[in-house]
């Protein structure tokens, strides 16, 4: 029972927050659009999140404006403005990732996205957390055979504990690899027709957001044509 | 249901057959069990069975294969998925979503079942396999035993008509395999021809109509269910086969153990594992000079508690070696440790330097591999072995070390009878006064040949 | 490209980019400078091994492009512009065609594509560019003089793009290697890799 955006709605976001990075489209476009999708968060009832978002895009935007000794702070300034343009990419690209595997994958595949991308990401996903838990276990025994005790270890050999790392995680990377390919042919991944036990469809949020979002978008255009 | 004539298939890169089979037919309904040593062509049946054969195992494949009156060549792995649904032997490694009713829906909707259908389903399957709560769980968070029971339900999402099983219970406690012994009737009554390969045969006592033993591919024997049953285990010990009644001794007298001379205590620690709190350790003592089994069911905190004694975890000083305390670094000197996860453990590119690296020398290096049936992989890559060869490369090595604390989690999960004897024989002839010799299993056969005392971890901790 | 191709892609696109994150915070960490700009040279330093293992593993036309295609999309949904996302997955299918000229085999055309690909990585920094532009509008915009600017950003002129795509290529040569050499002692002796 989704309360937000639908996935697709959210990709529609973070176009038209892309769009603002390449033309900063002013205050006022910026600000609209981080209240439009902040509805997302306000459905989703995770308001501090939230919070944090705006409290920097507040402190941004008044610290913007204010008069900086920029050549003393030459990356300060360029922070605030960089920041309060990308991070509405970022706070809706998190958003969307954060999305549930299920819903990604089957939102996404109405709009007839390669099926090659859809596996990749649910894969990815699925990866990320076995992932973790083989660098835990690996360090675990590398600990256990006497390296990377100390942190003199660490910082001694560097090198070697990227490659004593990075190599035993490939090979039960690709074990895993092995194992989940087989559990999935075996459910008839490679399928052609696939349906989806939940209808993700849009709801009136999502129309009014496509709405909202077209008459920013014709308002930026206007503005810098 | 199922009928097989001068079967033969051949893996890309070998050249004796893997599987011979002249002729062999499964009843429709029936549950059927096929068993062997490892490597014997179980495995390699099932494959031809599910479609990953040629699938995904490329090589050559002769020799006709029907099932519910269709013939399998020319089916593709998808159109092969609507009669057969199969179940892998590691829970962990099998799922594909984080949510169970995602995974359950996951194989209905590959093969484009009807939405309302599949919801109808998985509402069923909720009620027939006591899932109820657990439609919204993390597969992550629950126990093995009910991951597999997850992995069951999925495979019957397809509407199979065959459901292959490649040896489900090697990483099961005995609570695990009795929710699959359970689900499995359930299945079977059903209309659900069963095929399972297994090393472990007691739970299927009831459950099993017919037996075939495999070795070195070909089909040698096969038994009725009657047949089974008359065999003594004797018989079934000269097969290589577990046998059927492993004797379940809680307490063995230490009368073998000589005097320790090292005695490692751990009390009043807070168990905990990801945040949650397990319960307070109190008198925890392991004596040098006898082998301990540690028991327990699965989540109780056996591997957590393991990591303590190994120094992988800080024991916040609760932890005594002759008296005195020792930090996590000091005990991580002392400690071979073998643990679950075989994979992260191997290191080095061939056997042989693996096992060197424990720091013993060459003649014990040859003669430990040849115990444990590796004499002729030495210069091979661990990771070019099967698993249960990884796994007892990783327990050479353990074994081989040069330490005073030895602990070995779930040594032989997944071993047929033959090798889990020798890993026995390896683990007796290592005690000594001057090491301390823990064993985590839920294998009673491995803990009666080589345990002096057992250990229940509900027995040392106190809950809250 | 069969879907065992597909999940294979799939889990190494997941630590190629984990490489790549750690690559940044190190090019970070080292030039102690949030100006990213060696970031995808010290990331074609470690990345190749997962390349290579890749390259070795699948041996189809696709794996890479489908690799460059999702890091592309990563780098969309994290913040980035499209500007990045265009570059990358160019880079991606000419270095997936510069691998087949080998038939995905011959470790020269590999490399070669490995160096390709790594470029595909400039593409945030090209995004970063693209903000300094606005910045400068903005201060002009506030009412300060040219001068002005010049002091406050670093300049970016041709010698910079020389130095910035130099280090990638020099990287991706070293790295590049270490991956075969590291996928033909660990990977061809495991088998899993012909």
């Amino acid at each position: 029972m989704r309360r937000g955006y639908d996935v697709r709605t959210k990709l529609m976001f973070l176009l038209v927050a892309n769009l603002f990075l390449l033309v900063n489209p002013g205050l006022i476009l910026l600000w609209t659009l981080i209240i439009l999708f902040s509805l997302d968060f306000i459905w989703q009832k995770t308001y501090w999140r939230l919070g944090l978002y705006w409290a920097f895009f507040t402190i941004a935007t008044l610290a913007v404006n204010a008069d900086l000794n920029e050549s003393k702070h030459p990356y300060l300034g360029f922070f605030l403005l960089g920041g309060l343009t990308v991070l509405p990419c970022f706070m809706v690209g998190l958003s969307i990732l954060r999305t549930p595997v299920h819903e990604f994958i089957q939102s996404l595949r109405k709009w007839h996205i390669p099926e090659s991308i859809l596996i990749v990401f649910g894969v990815a996903m699925r990866f990320l957390p076995t992932l973790k838990q083989s660098y835990c276990n690996i360090l675990d025994a590398l600990k256990l055979r006497g390296e990377f005790v100390y942190v003199y270890q660490y910082l001694l050999h560097p090198l070697g504990y990227f490659e004593k790392i990075l190599i035993p995680l490939l090979l039960n990377a690709s074990q895993l690899g092995q194992d989940l390919t087989i559990a999935a042919l075996t459910k008839a991944i490679g399928s052609k027709q696939k349906t989806s036990y939940i209808d993700y469809s849009f709801t009136f949020k999502d129309y009014f957001a496509w709405f909202s979002l077209s008459l920013l978008v014709v308002t930026y255009l206007a503005r810098i044509l | 249901m199922i009928t097989i004539d001068n079967l033969e298939f051949t893996y890309a890169n070998q050249k004796q057959p893997a599987l011979a089979i002249e002729s062999l037919k499964i009843q429709a309904g029936s549950c059927v069990v096929l068993t062997g040593m490892s490597g014997s062509g179980k495995s390699t049946l099932l494959r031809v069975l599910n479609g990953l054969i040629p699938e995904y195992f490329p090589g050559n494949l002769q020799g006709k294969v029907k099932i519910n009156g269709h013939i399998l060549k020319g089916q593709s792995i998808e159109e092969i998925a609507a009669s057969v649904g199969s179940v892998f032997q590691n829970p962990k490694r099998q799922f594909f979503f984080s949510k169970v009713s995602d995974e359950l829906a996951f194989p209905a909707e590959n093969q484009g079942q009807a939405p309302a259908d599949i919801r109808a389903r998985i509402k069923k399957a909720e009620q027939e396999f006591g899932l109820t709560g657990l439609l919204a769980a993390k597969i992550p968070t629950l126990s093995g035993g009910q991951k597999q029971r997850i992995a069951l339900v999925a495979a019957q999402m397809q509407a199979p008509k065959v459901l292959v099983l490649d040896e489900p219970t090697a990483n099961l406690d005995q609570v695990g395999i009795e929710l699959l012994k359970q689900n499995l009737f359930k299945l079977k009554q059903a209309g659900l021809t069963i095929v399972i390969a297994e090393h472990r045969l007691d739970y299927l006592q009831e459950l099993a109509d017919e037996y075939h033993y495999f070795t070195r591919g070909k089909l040698v024997t096969s038994w009725t269910k009657d047949d089974w049953l008359k065999l003594t285990d004797e018989m079934r010990l000269a097969y290589g086969l577990r046998p059927l009644m492993p004797k379940k001794t809680e307490q063995v007298t230490a009368n073998e153990a000589t005097s320790g001379k090292i005695m490692l205590k751990l009390d009043n620690y807070q168990l905990g594992w990801h945040q949650k709190k397990l319960g307070l350790v109190r008198n925890f003592e392991l004596e040098s000079g006898r082998i301990y089994a540690l028991t327990g069911v699965n989540g109780l905190g056996k591997t957590s508690l393991a990591k303590v004694l190994v120094g992988l975890k800080n024991n916040h000083q609760k932890l005594t070696w002759n008296g005195q305390k020792l930090k996590p670094t000091q005990l991580l000197a002392k400690s071979s440790y073998l643990m679950q996860d075989v994979g992260s453990q191997l290191f080095l590119p061939t056997v042989e330097a693996e096992l060197s690296s424990s720091g013993a020398d060459k003649t014990a290096v040859i003669k430990t591999a040849t115990q444990l049936n590796l004499g002729n992989l030495l210069q091979r890559h661990p990771f070019s072995l099967s698993g249960g060869q990884q796994q007892r490369v990783a327990l050479g090595r353990v074994l081989l070390a040069k330490k005073e604390l030895f602990i070995l989690d779930e040594p032989t999960s997944g071993l047929d009878e033959k090798n889990m004897q020798q890993v026995a024989k390896l683990i007796c002839s290592l005690k000594s006064p001057m090491r301390i010799i823990l064993v985590i299993s839920h294998d009673y056969e491995l803990i009666n040949l080589a345990c002096d005392q057992v250990l229940n971890l509900s027995d040392f901790l106190v809950k809250k | 490209m069969r879907v065992k191709d597909i999940i294979t892609t799939g889990i190494y696109t997941v630590l190629y980019f984990i490489l790549m994150s750690i690559g940044t915070l190190v090019a970070v960490l080292l030039t102690r400078n949030p100006n990213m700009k060696f970031a995808p040279a010290i990331t074609a330093l470690i990345a190749g091994t997962v390349y290579m293992l890749l390259v070795a593993k699948v041996q189809k036309f696709g794996a890479l492009t489908l690799m460059a295609a999702v890091l592309g999309l990563f780098f969309l949904v994290s913040g980035h512009s499209m500007l990045a996302f265009i570059p990358s997955i160019l880079c991606g299918v000419v270095a997936d065609f510069v691998a087949k000229l080998g038939n995905y085999r011959q470790k020269i055309w590999n490399l070669v594509s490995y160096l390709v690909f790594s470029l595909g990585n400039l593409a945030p920094i090209i995004m970063m560019w693209s903000m300094k532009q606005a910045y400068i509008d903005q201060l002009l915009a506030k009412g300060k003089d040219m001068a002005y600017v010049h002091k406050v950003m670093i300049n970016f002129d041709l010698g910079n793009v020389f130095i910035l795509v130099g280090s990638v290529l020099i990287c991706a040569l070293v790295g590049g290697m270490l991956g075969q050499h590291l996928v033909a002692k660990h990977f061809k002796a495991a088998g899993m890799v012909v």
